[in-house]
């Protein structure tokens, strides 16, 4: 019992919704994963930042809406995090709404603003070491929003064709044609 | 040039940049805060609305609501218990800092120095402009509702005082 409960709580598959320490945990658990996401997305430091922030605000104040369908947490944030992401793509003015709520105090802390910019620096000094991945980022955000959802998806966060099709509630079948009509489409565009 | 199964390949060995993440511990309690303040917002406007309908319901179908009535009895009790500061503070002040917090979440103000203007700007947010409604209507109500009666109740020991000169005249 003590056991299964550890494993639960390792990959948050059942754990206490009103328990604000449980969902610190799954924050720290998870918040690098979909800031990379959002990263590798979008090639911004400073939105993709925004864009994990709100998708843990949202998260946290919609948690009571999650279920466990047999994939853990992880999938419901990649889900809030990809719709986050697509408001940017179809939105180039995004301002994420709660996170706005809180940046003004967040922001104001001179210590934290180091902390970004030494980060932003990083971040895109980084970038220019990974030329190939720079080159397919930029083709891919040339491509249909659904195409570069199952490609970054796949390929760039490593995710099964199970998982895609939870994070985008899209049928497996529906993903891997997309999955396939995607990379071709990026494979000509490349070369 | 490739082919479908070489770009295949060349995209599942593609290295990808893994950016620092240390700014995530500050973001930590700001976001799990975030909760109790929208919370608290709702509370310090929804008691004094709820009675505020409650009144409102028995002013309109003049029935015998006991739950305000006991609920008057006993808040009237309680002030005069203790110097009558409680009544005001759930029924205007609440409201009034509901509606002040709200504000304060919407607002930005800067000060440019090149131009030296200060510029105020308003977010439009449903949530937060529907509680600042809210918080004001019902500090108003109770405020304005609180004036009359007190009006009323003056004129009325005025009236009294004057009947009973007339009587000693």
């Amino acid at each position: 019992m003590a056991l299964s409960l550890k494993i639960n709580r390792v990959d948050f598959k059942v754990f206490d919704k009103n328990d604000a320490q449980v969902f610190g945990e799954i924050y720290d658990a998870f918040y690098s994963k979909i800031f990379g996401y959002a990263f590798r997305r979008v090639g911004d430091y400073d939105i993709a930042r925004d864009i994990a922030a709100e998708t843990f605000l949202k998260a946290y104040l919609n948690i009571h809406h999650y279920r466990f369908e047999g994939h853990s947490v992880s999938a419901w944030l990649y889900k809030i995090a990809t719709n986050e992401i697509n408001l940017f793509f179809r939105n180039q003015k995004y301002r994420p709404d709660l996170f706005g709520q809180l940046s003004h105090e967040v922001i104001s802390d001179r210590e934290l603003l180091v902390v970004f910019d030494k980060e932003r620096q990083d971040a895109e000094r980084d970038m220019a070491q990974f030329e190939a991945f720079n080159e397919v980022q930029n083709q891919l955000k040339k491509l249909d929003v659904k195409y570069q959802e199952v490609i970054s998806l796949k390929y760039f966060e490593e995710k099964s064709i199970l998982e895609i099709s939870a994070i985008l509630e899209k049928p497996e079948g529906t993903v891997k044609s997309l999955l396939s009509r995607g990379l071709e489409i990026l494979r000509k565009k490349m070369s | 040039m490739e082919n479908h199964e070489e770009f295949e390949k060349r995209m599942q060995g593609l290295k990808k940049p893994t950016p620092a993440t240390q700014h995530q511990a500050y973001l930590k309690v700001p976001i799990l805060n975030t909760r109790k303040s929208a919370a608290i917002g709702w509370w310090l406007v929804l008691f004094p609305l709820l009675l505020l309908a409650f009144l409102g319901m028995k002013e309109i179908f003049k029935s015998d609501n006991h739950v305000v009535d006991t609920f008057f009895d006993t808040l009237t009790v309680f002030d005069r218990a203790h110097g009558g500061w409680f009544s005001p503070l759930l029924f205007f002040l609440f409201p009034l800092i509901a509606a002040g917090m709200n504000l304060l979440s919407l607002l930005n103000i800067i000060y440019d120095r090149n131009t030296n203007e200060l510029i105020v700007t308003i977010k439009l947010r449903f949530w937060n402009l529907f509680l600042i409604g809210i918080g004001t209507s019902v500090a108003l109500i109770i405020g304005f509702y609180a004036v009359t009666e007190n009006m009323i109740e003056k004129s009325m020991q005025d009236m009294e005082r004057l009947r009973h000169i007339e009587h000693l005249k």
